[in-house]
């Protein structure tokens, strides 16, 4: 078992007064599966007018806060202990044939376990896209059992993408990060899902966070200065789902935390808000994951 | 060919006993007074059709339905099988959404396919575990559209779960026929529709005393561009509640309140015509600026009510249909007695056997899109068929297939007499303190072919009102405006609360239509000239000074002000202008915000609106800036041709002002559009004396008198000093003359006035300095003396602070209404967020 210290930094800087602002965070993380949420705390900065929290649609940890007098800066600390159980990805079984659990997907209509078709269905940012599907597929060949075939994708992902930041946005789409095979994250994570969900395979998308590594430290992951992103894959009733990190090409073992799930990144915003007011702003985020000793 | 079922006639030819009073009236009229009065009828729909519906949405071409003078009549006995049958689905879907919003063992157990639902647009994931307040249902109302089968039972085309129209339509069309076929009303027992209006004001209130004691209900509108504005400003004013959209309201703590001039009023039932999706962007569509931030999350706290709930559109899929019998088994214990017409959802393997093996038999529909049009198989091309085919197998659970029914004709009377159609009917149900109560009428349409096998009130067809023949003599009429016993509720209705929105409508209303008639009357007087022929030297000199003043208060462009006044492109320049910008923006804003408060004004003065709206002559087709050489001298006829509609926006105009004076409660509401009157008269009075006096001209003899003209003082001006000659001093009759309605000073003295009233506090006790400024100068520069002088300069200082005024209002009162000060993020600005 590990056990970890996360916090999160959000610094918003308005650029004119904001009058009101209301706001959703998606930033405790799930205490499901291996990991367990030991203890957290949300600071927002100035204290909301009110503040409250619900579970979304999808079991995440919601805060709905409201700051309803003028301010020029907005800041969300959240810090967290979590454990997560120990896992041996290696020895994770190669699981059912893929097209078996499809098959289970399609079910006359009725699909079976009915709670993941959900996650079958094109999202808004996981659009059905037949280039995704068809490099997808190329490593989903008939009868192949799914964990392999997923090893497989995810190591010819980190081959065919590169890693760049900068080349796309909220609104690039599936179609856009496979003709440009370059993005973060994020569009990886899209990509992932829809060409499984092509194959009628259920994927979710998963908003996290990942241990931190002293900079320049060999064996560091992508993505670790920030919120993270990766999918998580229904592998039939005996493994359930299996989380896979399309960026770093791994099986999600005892490094990943996540925070919330969903069907894309519009379901898992971490920070979601209106605000009347504001002008030009300036945004500064800072992710660290520690590790440390259990108690 | 298919048996139809006949409405009228019987299969013995005979004519059904709940028709025979209205068709002896029918019959007891002259084809000629038929087609009056069916003329007439469609006239009272197109007046209101001009003001709903932009020019640009239909490319210029009037509204394609019609009304028809004889109705769709159903005997009680037939009805209450209908109204019986709505209830059951009202009260089934309502379960259904329970259970979709909430612990979903529907879809857990195999008795709803999870596609329908989580692939659904229509189910809005936000609003899962959100639970109604007190005994309200998620469902409150809820429209469906039928045909009557063959066998002479009516079956349902589509469920209308999200906002349904019908009964403000239901209301306006039995308006429209009560005025155009009292006759057919005479010793009729036909059902009102104003019993069910006031219970549904009682449960609305019913409702939102589970928040509040006197509840706050608002009905909330996209706005004036909906295609069913006109059922949103109607119910509202049926039912004495507010008409809002979104930017009247905010939300605080977790409440919903309504923005008014005298601060935030807690609303505590949101009667909902706006489509789900759009009611919050903090948790919906992002780019929503139709809704409500925080408005999902005042329902969560259990603050605010919403009927019927957002989300409630997941139930409008067609796709249902096959498989609510079993849901009503399920949940009610019983069939259903008013089935959908017989319907397959191809995403299961024997449906989509079936429907592929005799594709002609079935209509389809997309699963999710119910406002497509169904494709008929038999009327595609091999290869659109081809292609339906392939789609079929690669994506059968997006297309639903319906058994196309045949349904019942009813006689249309049209205008060219008695003829049979297709017609569908539009029913509504209401839900009130745990029962549902049918609304007894609704909406129905005689279609033409081909288009029956859809619902939906947008395409092509002639509407027909719906009779529903009581049993029982109909009390008549007039008893209904005399109620046994006055109701103290109904004497509080909460149509005088002037949201900030509306007094800002209002403020730039009384604006426009001012600024509209000085338009008018400037080009009328311009035009007049022109259009004489044999134009002498003195003509052309007032023309030039006309032209200075239309290019300084900006109605004509530059390069048509500076042509010379003998230039033959000069009169059509002229003339294009008045089918241009900015005279043609001047109109459209003012329908625009007459739409949005229609509420507010009555229907004479809603008709001046359209009036004053409507677009003068047509927009050279040309660029105005190379107008045809040979245009000239038929353009003194285009001028001539201007002159009457010209001169019946000035009267219009002056109608309006009157109704103002005279028809108007005196709420702060009127106060606001007498403000902007006020403001925009002055600065028109400045623009003219201004330009007019200024001018380079030497005939200052014929500016005054241009002055007197447009200013409408000519008559004053005779009395007064009882000449027809002209001089600058004779001036301060529009200037400094308090009891000039068309002077300066008196548009002050009003302003003064209006201040001191308005809030009768500090907020606006600069304003009111300002004024009292302004009046003190305008005295000041009379006692100085009159020269042109000092009249371009004072006039020049009054426009100025008028302008001012205008702006230090709008900052006082309307600031806070701008949606487009609010911005979204953690959607398109939270990438920045995600490095990685």
């Amino acid at each position: 078992m590990k056990r970890y210290q996360v916090r999160h930094e959000t610094h918003y800087q308005y650029g004119a007064a904001v009058d009101l602002g209301l706001h959703q965070l998606r930033l405790t993380p799930v205490g499901v599966g291996r990991q367990t949420l030991v203890a957290h705390d949300l600071q927002i900065t100035p204290q909301p007018s009110s503040l409250s929290s619900f579970q979304d649609h999808f079991g995440n940890e919601v805060h709905h806060a409201a700051i309803e007098f003028r301010h020029d800066a907005l800041s969300v600390v959240l810090q967290a202990t979590i454990e997560i159980a120990d896992a041996n990805v290696a020895s994770v079984p190669d699981g059912p044939a893929w097209d078996e659990i499809s098959g289970r997907m399609q079910g006359d209509g009725f699909p079976t376990p009915f709670e993941v078709a959900e996650f079958v269905y094109p999202s808004p940012l996981a659009q059905e896209d037949s280039a995704a599907l068809a490099y997808v597929a190329e490593s989903f060949v008939p009868g192949f059992t799914i964990v392999p075939a997923l090893r497989n994708l995810l190591n010819r992902m980190r081959n065919d993408f590169s890693y760049t930041s900068g080349v796309t946005d909220i609104t690039t789409t599936v179609a856009q990060v496979m003709e440009m095979r370059a993005g973060v994250c994020q569009d990886f994570a899209h990509v992932m899902i829809s060409g499984l969900r092509g194959l009628r395979l259920p994927a979710r998308y998963v908003s996290g966070y990942l241990r931190t590594y002293p900079p320049q430290t060999e064996g560091g992951w992508r993505g670790a200065d920030a919120s993270h992103a990766w999918v998580s894959v229904w592998c039939g009733d005996a493994i359930g789902w299996l989380d896979c990190d399309p960026t770093n090409n791994l099986v999600v073992g005892d490094e990943h935390i996540a925070v919330a799930y969903g069907r894309d990144f519009s379901d898992v915003t971490p920070l979601r808000g209106v605000i009347l007011g504001g002008g030009q702003h300036s945004l500064s985020v800072a992710v660290t994951v520690d590790p440390v000793q259990s108690s | 060919m298919t048996e139809t079922y006949d409405e009228m006639v019987s299969g013995k030819g005979v004519l059904r006993p709940h028709w025979r009073q209205t068709m002896a009236a029918i019959w007891g009229m002259s084809p000629e007074i038929l087609q009056e009065k069916q003329a007439r009828a469609a006239a009272h729909l197109a007046e209101v059709d001009r003001l709903l519906i932009s020019e640009d949405q239909t490319g210029g071409n009037p509204p394609d339905w019609s009304i028809d003078l004889l109705p769709l009549i159903l005997p009680e006995s037939e009805w209450k099988i209908i109204a019986a049958g709505l209830t059951q689905r009202a009260q089934l879907l309502d379960l259904i959404l329970a259970d979709i919003y909430g612990p979903q063992s529907l879809i857990a157990e195999g008795a709803l396919p999870p596609y329908l639902i989580f692939n659904n647009p229509g189910f809005l994931r936000p609003l899962r575990h959100v639970a109604p307040v007190g005994a309200a249902p998620r469902l409150y109302f809820y429209a469906a559209d039928l045909v009557r089968m063959p066998d002479g039972k009516w079956c349902v085309l589509a469920d209308r779960t999200q906002a349904p129209a019908g009964v403000g339509y239901a209301l306006h069309h039995r308006s429209i026929l009560a005025r155009t076929f009292p006759e057919g009303f005479r010793n009729a027992p036909v059902r009102r529709l104003q019993s069910t209006i006031e219970l549904w004001h009682g449960s609305l209130r019913s409702i939102g005393a589970a928040i509040s004691g006197e509840p706050r209900i608002v009905l909330l509108t996209p706005g004036p561009h909906s295609s069913a504005y006109l059922e949103h400003v109607l119910l509202a004013q049926e039912l004495g509640i507010v008409l809002v959209q979104g930017s009247d309201l905010t939300v605080r703590q977790n409440h919903v309140y309504l923005k008014t001039l005298d601060g935030l009023e807690q609303v505590d039932v949101i009667y909902r015509r706006l489509d789900g999706e759009y009611c919050d962007p903090l948790e919906l569509r992002s780019d929503s600026a139709l809704g409500v931030a925080g408005m999902i999350g005042a329902m969560r706290a259990g603050n605010v009510i919403v009927l019927n709930v957002p989300g409630s559109a997941v139930l409008e899929t067609p796709a249902f249909a096959p498989f609510l019998p079993n849901l009503a088994q399920r949940l009610l214990g019983t069939g259903l007695t008013l089935p959908a017409a017989t319907t397959w959802w191809c995403g299961q393997r024997e449906p989509l056997a079936q429907v592929l093996q005799s594709l002609d038999r079935f209509h389809l529909r997309p699963t999710f899109d119910p406002d497509t049009a169904p494709i008929d198989p038999s009327h595609l091309s091999e290869a659109e068929r081809a292609n339906l085919l392939n789609r079929l197998q690669i994506a059968p659970e997006q297309y639903v297939a319906i058994e196309p029914v045949s349904p019942s004709l009813v006689p249309n009377l049209g205008t060219t007499g008695l003829e049979p159609r297709p017609v569908v009917l539009r029913a509504c149900v209401i839900w009130n303190e745990g029962a549902w109560v049918a609304v007894p009428g609704g909406v129905a349409r005689a279609t033409g072919s081909g288009e029956v096998s859809r619902g939906g009130l947008k395409y092509r067809a002639s509407v027909k009102d719906v009779w529903v023949m009581s049993d029982e003599p109909q009390a008549p009429a007039q008893s209904i405006a005399v109620p046994a016993a006055p109701d103290t509720r109904q004497l509080k209705r909460a149509t005088d609360v002037l949201g900030s929105r509306a007094a800002d409508d209002l403020f730039w209303l009384g604006r426009y239509v001012e600024r509209l008639d000085f338009g008018a009357r400037l080009f009328r007087a311009a035009l007049g000239r022109l259009a004489a022929s044999n134009l002498g030297p003195r003509d052309l000199a007032e023309i030039d000074l006309l032209v200075a003043a239309l290019s300084r208060s900006g109605w004509i462009p530059e390069s048509v002000a500076n042509l010379p006044a003998e230039s033959q492109m000069f009169p059509a320049g002229i003339v294009g202008a008045v089918a241009d910008r900015p005279f043609v923006d001047c109109q459209n804003a003012l329908r625009r915000l007459g739409l949005a408060q229609r509420d507010r004004l009555s229907k004479d003065m809603w008709r001046t609106i359209g009036y004053l709206g409507a677009h003068v002559g047509s927009k050279p087709s040309a660029s105005t800036d190379r107008p045809p050489v040979d245009r000239w001298p038929a353009d003194a006829g285009d001028a001539d041709k201007l002159l009457p509609r010209l001169d019946g926006i000035v009267t219009n105009a002056a109608t309006f002002g009157g109704l103002v004076a005279e028809n108007m409660t005196r709420t702060a509401g009127w106060r606001f559009l007498e403000i902007g009157r006020r403001i925009e008269r002055g600065i028109s009075i400045c623009n003219i004396v201004g330009s007019l006096i200024a001018s380079r001209s030497t005939w200052v003899e014929l500016s005054v008198r241009l002055v007197f003209e447009l200013c409408d003082s000519i008559i004053t001006h005779r009395k007064r000093y009882l000449t027809d000659s002209y001089s600058l001093p004779m001036l301060d009759l529009v200037v400094s003359d308090r009891t000039n309605p068309r002077g300066l000073i008196y548009q002050l003295a009003s302003l003064q006035a209006h201040l001191d009233t308005l809030v009768g506090q500090d907020p606006l006790a600069g304003e009111k300095q300002m004024v009292d400024g302004m009046v003190a100068a305008v005295l000041q520069a009379l006692a100085d003396g009159i020269s042109s002088e000092s009249l371009v300069t004072l006039t020049g200082i009054m426009r100025g602070d008028l302008m001012t005024l205008s702006e230090k209002i709008a900052q006082k009162f309307f600031t806070h209404i701008d949606p487009a000060r609010s911005f979204v993020f953690g959607t398109r600005n939270a990438q920045r967020a995600i490095a990685s």
